[in-house]
């Protein structure tokens, strides 16, 4: 792992990445998302969140190996 | 040895090396790009309803590539506005959002008049088969799609009837009886549904609002 590595920024690609292959296979027909559903969206998204503040703290409290 | 370096070589170490995650976005829009392209000219077939999540997807991609030469705050807020469209676009299929606004009256009298489809994007949808000619109608079947408001359909006593109702948020009233909330699913058959000669299959969306079947 690099110095420059950004933890946030990875997490929110895993989360980008995730949503949009699950959107796929909803415009494929493999479920369906309708507007009921926000409401579960909703608490799904604090939860992301979430990960990434999580993810990005441990990440920039972690000892630096000096080299 | 002391090594010299010619201006243009200088510029060149100076010069910052593009991120990752730029390169492979680019990249990636090109494919992106060029697939919709290649489906507009007919050559291949993609589903319109899977670009935005493609979309989302290649920002994804990027940004876990990015991540390894640091932020990219410009592409998670591309990627924030990719995943609210991608959303917005899931609850709002494009059939939904054909048909107009406003109120719209259908009141058809015989089988060449019923179509097969109607649609509204935001009003009141008066479906009206009363005065529907029923003697050599066959089997019909009728999809009813509005965006944002009400569908009322009203039905003759004597007919063979399937009806497939859902709102995504509003209620569902199929003959006095009331449904609420959200992604309200409700089905009837009417008693002698499949035994008549004579019978209409409504398939009944409204993505929010209200879906009345009455006699």
């Amino acid at each position: 792992m690099n110095d420059r590595f950004h933890p946030g920024t990875f997490t929110a690609g895993v989360i980008f990445l995730l949503l949009g292959i699950a959107f796929l296979f909803e415009a494929a027909g493999a479920w369906t998302f309708r507007l009921g559903d926000l409401a579960t969206l909703g608490p799904l998204t604090i939860v992301g969140v979430g990960v990434a503040v999580l993810v990005s703290s441990i990440w920039s409290g972690r000892p630096k190996i000096e080299e | 040895m002391a090594v010299t370096q010619s201006p243009a070589q200088a510029e060149d170490t100076q010069r910052p090396s593009p991120a990752r995650g730029t390169i492979v976005f680019g990249a990636m829009l090109i494919v992106v790009g060029m697939a919709w392209l290649l489906e507009r000219l007919d050559v291949v077939d993609i589903d319109p309803s899977m670009i935005l999540p493609s979309l989302l997807a290649v920002i994804g991609i990027a940004l876990l590539i990015g991540a390894w030469d640091g932020e990219h705050s410009a592409l998670v807020v591309l990627g924030v506005i990719a995943a609210i469209l991608t959303v917005i676009a899931a609850v709002t299929p494009f059939g939904s959002l054909n048909g107009g606004i406003g109120d719209r009256q259908h009141t058809p009298r015989s089988a060449a008049e019923l179509s097969t489809e109607y649609t509204l994007a935001i009003g009141q949808l008066n479906l009206d088969l009363t005065e529907l000619a029923t003697a050599d109608l066959g089997r019909q079947h009728v999809t009813v799609r509005v965006g944002a408001g009400e569908a009322t359909i009203t039905v003759p006593p004597d007919l063979g009837l399937a009806i497939d109702a859902s709102v995504g948020a509003g209620d569902v009233i199929l003959f006095d009886t009331k449904w609420s909330g959200l992604n309200v699913d409700r089905s009837y058959r009417s008693p002698g549904y499949g035994v008549e000669t004579n019978s209409i299959v409504l398939d009944i969306e409204v993505m929010a609002g209200q879906v009345e079947v009455t006699r």
